[in-house]
């Protein structure tokens, strides 16, 4: 590599610039992705039609492709280093209550994952009434296997723990003080 | 006893908290959920997981509005800075492998 690009001042800052940009858009890229390959999936066929063929998810390799981007979307932070700290009182409140609201429905979210998975029917052809998450996500995934072949399904996994590693577990503020001028 | 739980370290503790809370949650918690609706044998530790997951959130939020409201942090889920990363990263594997496994399986 040439030393004298690798210390370019300008191309640090064009890529610290690239960088968050593309942060900033990164959940608005889930959506992006995932409204449509929703409406796909619903339009096309409905949850209706869904029997579980397949006790666990059809391909494990996703769950490994989710934790790659997780890490990915911290290491990808690091590029963001040196960034001042702006915390504002504003903003600290609503962080707070981000993390409060977040562990609270998440917390009814996995009671009713607890009743639907009490009331699974597994091998029927007729849902029941209520159904664990997981039903909706893997009916997803194997609706997408005839629409995109699996395209969208790797697109919204890869963003979405992208995202969740990228702001969640960020890895890029320094105090106001000690950030560069 | 108790003091030599307040020596442990922020982090500690709190992982001790979850780790009582998942234990009451899949125990207590599936026992009063059997109250009200059966738990099918096959379904029993997908059933009593969530339930764990979720009890472990609800005191999360709880402890959360608490400390808010004694002006201190909701949470501090940092881990500390002189555990191994070998052990913060086993610790971070088993917390994504809970939650992973209770949404895709």
């Amino acid at each position: 590599m040439n030393p004298s690009i690798k210390a370019n001042p300008s191309v640090k800052r064009t890529a610290k610039a690239v960088y968050r940009v593309f942060h900033v858009l990164s959940p608005l890229l889930v959506l992006a992705v995932g409204i449509p390959a929703g409406f796909l999936v619903f339009l096309t066929k409905g949850h209706e039609f869904c029997t579980y063929k397949t006790e666990a998810l059809p391909d494990i390799w996703l769950f490994a492709l989710g934790a790659v981007a997780f890490f990915a979307g911290h290491y990808f932070g690091i590029l963001g280093t040196g960034q001042a700290n702006k915390i504002t009182p504003a903003s600290q409140k609503f962080g707070r209550l981000a993390i409060v609201t977040a562990f609270l429905v998440t917390s009814l979210i996995l009671v009713f994952e607890a009743l639907g998975t009490a009331e699974i029917a597994v091998g029927t052809t007729t849902p029941s009434q209520l159904e664990p998450i997981t039903y909706y996500v893997r009916c997803a995934i194997t609706r997408d296997v005839d629409i995109s072949g699996l395209v969208f399904t790797r697109l919204l996994i890869g963003l979405t723990f992208y995202v969740a590693g990228n702001w969640f577990w960020p890895n890029r503020t320094l105090p106001a003080a000690e950030a560069p001028r | 006893m108790i003091a030599a739980l307040r020596s442990w370290s922020p982090f500690s503790q709190i992982v001790a908290l979850m780790v009582v809370s998942f234990v009451v949650g899949a125990v207590l918690g599936g026992w009063v959920f059997e109250l009200f609706h059966p738990i099918p044998p096959a379904a029993a530790v997908s059933v009593r997981g969530s339930l764990a997951l979720s009890f472990c959130l609800f005191v999360a939020f709880v402890l959360s509005v608490y400390r808010i409201f004694r002006g201190e942090k909701p949470l501090d889920l940092h881990v500390p800075p002189d555990w191994s990363p070998v052990t913060a990263m086993a610790v971070a594997i088993l917390i994504g492998y809970l939650i992973g496994t209770s949404i895709f399986k």
